[in-house]
């Protein structure tokens, strides 16, 4: 079996190109290795490709890869109907980061694409569980499944909900973003500015070379999110709209067990749930810790056709 | 609500982040721009609503007290620093 | 003039958790004697993807440190990030728990009686370490990540020596618990303590000061009496007091002001979502309370009762064991032997020629008896500091008192037919004859010179008290 692995996704030795942090990371070879990778590892795949999503995706639609993994904070998993694949951002918590490079703490998570659900799903089953290394694991993906079939409705949203997401999700990852990037400073590793007058100026060349625009565009509001004149009107605000979020789906999900419909990734970022991407672009989101039902039910359903 | 150029530069300041004119401005426009969808956030009505933090119902995750082996030690840390001396990382000093 | 002024201060104490392992990752702790960076996992170091892992005893040892302070022991609290850019904070955040604390409301009491009110304590990472050169510095990570509690107290306290005596007791109370081994050369335990200066009954308090980073009882007094006066000398003078952190110099015994660098103008505070929040039972809280050691309260208490003295009460509780063995010696004996024993401790024992001493080596049966041989006059005085030294002589072992007192033949003579050999035998001496016709005479100050003799004659043995019946019933 083989495989193919977001740059941002670590595994010992390897540079990180072809990522947002890529040149602010100039000469270094991560020190560590993913979870994911590891016991990818032990259960005998092979690394095909060590590469950026969108490549990876191409990868596993030409067959030289059985699946691959993404980093996903909002749905980039999504991509993969645009190469013919399923992909699936699982629930948060189902799969260790460790290893993955952090942008939005509370909605990172790994995406897994391939050809069909069977795949992704023996995927999952390989890299998913805790490790010790990531206090958010949970250990019952298996109990979220349900046997027997899974009823599905579709999910209307209007315009002022999708937009009520994304906006939340911007304001959260921007925050989480923020506090992620403070470690990209040049001193202990990758990018240092020559010829800084003194410490501060230091830290103020060596970010400014090596973050790209949109990593300072995240910062920047990040930080003004999180100020203390800013804090309760932007990040808490956006933090109870998301609560109000979750709370609508599980209302909608009391008589369903899946939900369809389209922009569905910052949603599920936001509530954490697992959602399933088709080649044909049709999205379906699952309840907490179903991704292996909701897996089986896209497979059922690929074969009724 | 517009983002004034000065609040640029205090965030600037405070994400230690230099930026060029050019950037301030185009830094400038875009928060503003977002800023604006906040507002619009903020038309909705969230009384009583608690805010989620992080999803999921974890709570009391913790380890033993025991010492672990890491698959990286000093050396291979600090293989990773732009300059070293004595075993540590050197930066200019604070003033 | 210093009369008309009050001084208030409060006190942030930093303390050292006694872990293996450091707060959020299973690296080992104690860099003591170690090189720079020993002790650094890639989360420490902040590479990316490296998350935290909470460290379960750090939890247990910050309650017991609450449970010291009789502070209220919050069942749900959490972690948060707090942000500011410097070299010994590698991820750029401290995690903390700025908005829900795990300890609440508490209090200390002084040996003095006074009071001094805790806002609360919670539970954080500590930062690395630099040390400066010219012009570069070098960043050790050993201590990056090293669990803390940090306890707040309510700006209760009106004098340098409470803020010492404050800042004593909280040693006792974090070390007796086991939260903290103590180890002030280590910075074990560092405090920040605030000062402001008021007029007396004012209504306000006056501007604050912060001097940072002590780590010796004797400094904090120090550096609240200069500072107190420095406040002062300003306000008197019609000039203000400027809102700042300064660093205390034992050396030249005055605070400078410096710039403070490990700040920001806003720490960007939010709930670091990587630690899922701690809730706690109660019945969690209640087992680590029933297995609480001892606090020096508590042995205050006891101790007291028994008739001790406080001055050797206060000397005692600067040394655990010791006020453990008392108290074990004071549950099989009483009253007198346990003052005595109590005395051996502060007069011997601690006494600076015996230092180096381990203080477990003797058990309460074997101090007991050796008090008891003293109070019994088996022993003399002397005779009874010596065995105790002994008692404690690794190499000793667990003899027993009377038979280790027998091997340094130290056993006080109390046979009266072999002391009253021995008395004649001085007597029939000519070295003894005019003191003799002096103690006929009525001079008393010969006496002590006969028994000097006999107490030589019969090495020490001799009960002093004893010879001196028998002798002056012999001259007549």
């Amino acid at each position: 079996m083989k495989y193919a692995l977001d740059s941002g996704i670590q595994k010992k030795g390897d540079k990180v190109d072809a990522y947002e942090v890529q040149k602010t990371l100039e000469g270094y070879h991560a020190p560590i290795t993913a979870t994911v990778v590891k016991r990818l590892e032990e259960a005998g795949a092979e690394l095909a490709q060590h590469a950026g999503y969108e490549a990876n995706m191409v990868a596993v639609e030409k067959g030289m890869a059985t699946f691959a993994l993404n980093t996903d904070v909002g749905g980039e998993v999504m991509a993969a109907a645009e190469n013919g694949l399923y992909g699936l951002r699982p629930s948060y918590g189902a799969i260790s980061r460790y290893g993955m490079i952090a942008s939005a703490s509370s909605m990172d998570a790994i995406g897994v694409t391939a050809k069909t659900p069977e795949d992704i799903r023996e995927a999952l089953m390989l890299i998913a569980g805790p490790d010790g290394m990531d206090s958010t694991v949970f250990d019952d993906l298996a109990t979220g499944a349900k046997s027997g079939s899974m009823r599905v409705r579709e999910l209307e949203l209007d315009e002022v909900r999708v937009k009520t997401a994304e906006v939340a999700h911007m304001v959260i990852r921007a925050a989480e973003t923020a506090s992620s990037y403070y470690r990209y400073d040049g001193i202990r590793f990758g990018h240092r500015a020559k010829d800084a007058k003194s410490l501060k100026d230091l830290y103020n060349k060596s970010r400014a070379e090596g973050l790209t625009e949109d990593s300072k565009k995240w910062i920047l509001f990040g930080t003004y999110v999180l100020l203390g004149e800013n804090i309760e009107r932007c990040l808490i605000k956006a933090q109870k709209v998301r609560t109000m979020i979750i709370e609508a789906l599980e209302k909608e999900m009391v008589t369903t067990e899946v939900l369809s419909g389209s922009d569905l990734g910052v949603i599920a970022a936001l509530a954490g749930l697992p959602v399933v991407i088709t080649p044909e672009g049709k999205q379906y989101i699952g309840k907490r810790k179903s991704d292996l039902a909701l897996l089986q039910f896209v497979a059922d359903m690929k074969e009724a056709k | 609500m517009i983002i004034a150029e000065e609040e640029i530069e205090r965030l600037a300041e405070l994400s230690s982040l230099s930026l060029t004119s050019t950037e301030k401005e185009q830094f400038r426009q875009e928060l503003s721009e977002a800023n604006q969808h906040v507002d619009y956030l903020n038309e909705l009505d969230t009384d009583g609503v608690e805010p989620t933090y992080q999803v999921g119902d974890l709570e009391n995750v913790w380890r033993p007290d025991e010492v672990v082996e890491f698959e990286a030690k000093r050396d291979d840390l600090l293989a990773l620093a732009p300059e070293t001396e004595d075993n540590q990382v050197k930066v200019p000093r604070v003033l | 003039m210093s009369d008309k002024y009050e001084m208030t201060i409060g006190i942030e104490c930093h303390v050292q958790l006694a872990t293996k392992t450091k707060l959020f990752s299973g690296i080992d702790n104690d860099a003591r004697d170690k090189e720079p960076n020993a002790c650094v996992s890639p989360g420490d170091y902040a590479i990316p993807g490296t998350l935290p892992v909470l460290n379960e005893a750090a939890v247990g040892l910050a309650i017991r440190g609450g449970l010291a302070l009789k502070g209220k022991v919050n069942l749900k609290s959490r972690f948060d990030r707090k942000h500011y850019f410097y070299p010994d904070l590698p991820g750029g955040y401290q995690r903390t728990q700025f908005f829900h604390p795990i300890i609440g409301e508490g209090e200390v009491v002084l040996p003095n009686g006074n009071r001094v009110g805790i806002h609360h304590a919670h539970l954080e990472e500590d930062a690395g370490k630099l040390t400066h050169f010219g012009d570069y510095s070098l960043v050790d990570l050993n201590r990056a990540g090293t669990p803390l509690i940090e306890i707040v107290s309510h700006p209760d306290i009106h004098s340098a020596e409470d803020a010492r005596l404050f800042a004593e007791e909280l040693w006792r109370l974090m070390t007796y618990s086991g939260a903290c081994l103590g180890d002030l050369y280590h910075g074990n335990m560092r405090f920040d303590v605030n000062v402001s200066v008021a007029e007396k009954g004012a209504k306000e308090l006056g501007i604050r000061t912060e001097i940072k980073n002590i780590n010796s009882f004797r400094s904090i007094e120090r550096a609240a009496a200069y500072e107190f006066e420095r406040h002062v000398a300003l306000i008197e003078n019609g000039e203000a007091v400027k809102r700042e952190t300064r660093g205390w110099n034992d050396a030249t015994g005055k605070t400078t002001g410096q710039r403070s660098k490990e700040t920001a103008d806003d720490y960007l505070q939010f709930p670091d979502s990587d630690v899922p929040p701690l809730n706690l039972t109660k019945e969690y809280v209640d087992e680590i309370a029933a297995k609480m050691p001892k606090l020096p309260q508590d042995y205050r208490a006891v101790f007291r009762e028994a008739g001790v003295a406080d001055k050797t009460i206060e000397t005692l509780l600067d040394h655990q064991v010791l006020a453990e063995r008392l108290g074990q010696v004071l549950e099989i004996t009483d009253m007198k032997i346990t003052i005595k024993v109590a005395n051996l401790f502060v007069g011997t024992l601690l006494a600076e020629e015996n230092s180096g001493l381990n203080y477990r080596a003797a058990s309460a049966e074997r101090l007991a008896e050796l008090a008891k041989m003293n109070e019994d006059g088996e022993l003399s005085s002397t005779a009874t500091k010596q065995v105790l030294v002994a008692l404690y002589n690794k190499n000793n072992g667990e003899k027993l008192t009377k038979a280790l007192a027998k091997e340094m033949n130290l056993l006080q003579e109390n046979n009266d037919a072999a002391l009253g050999a021995i008395i004649d035998e001085v007597l029939a001496d000519k070295a003894a004859a005019s003191a003799i016709a002096d103690i006929k005479n009525g001079e008393q100050k010969a006496i002590g010179f006969l028994i000097g003799l006999i107490m030589k004659k019969s090495q020490g043995k001799a009960n002093p008290g004893r010879a001196r019946e028998l002798l002056l019933k012999k001259i007549g």
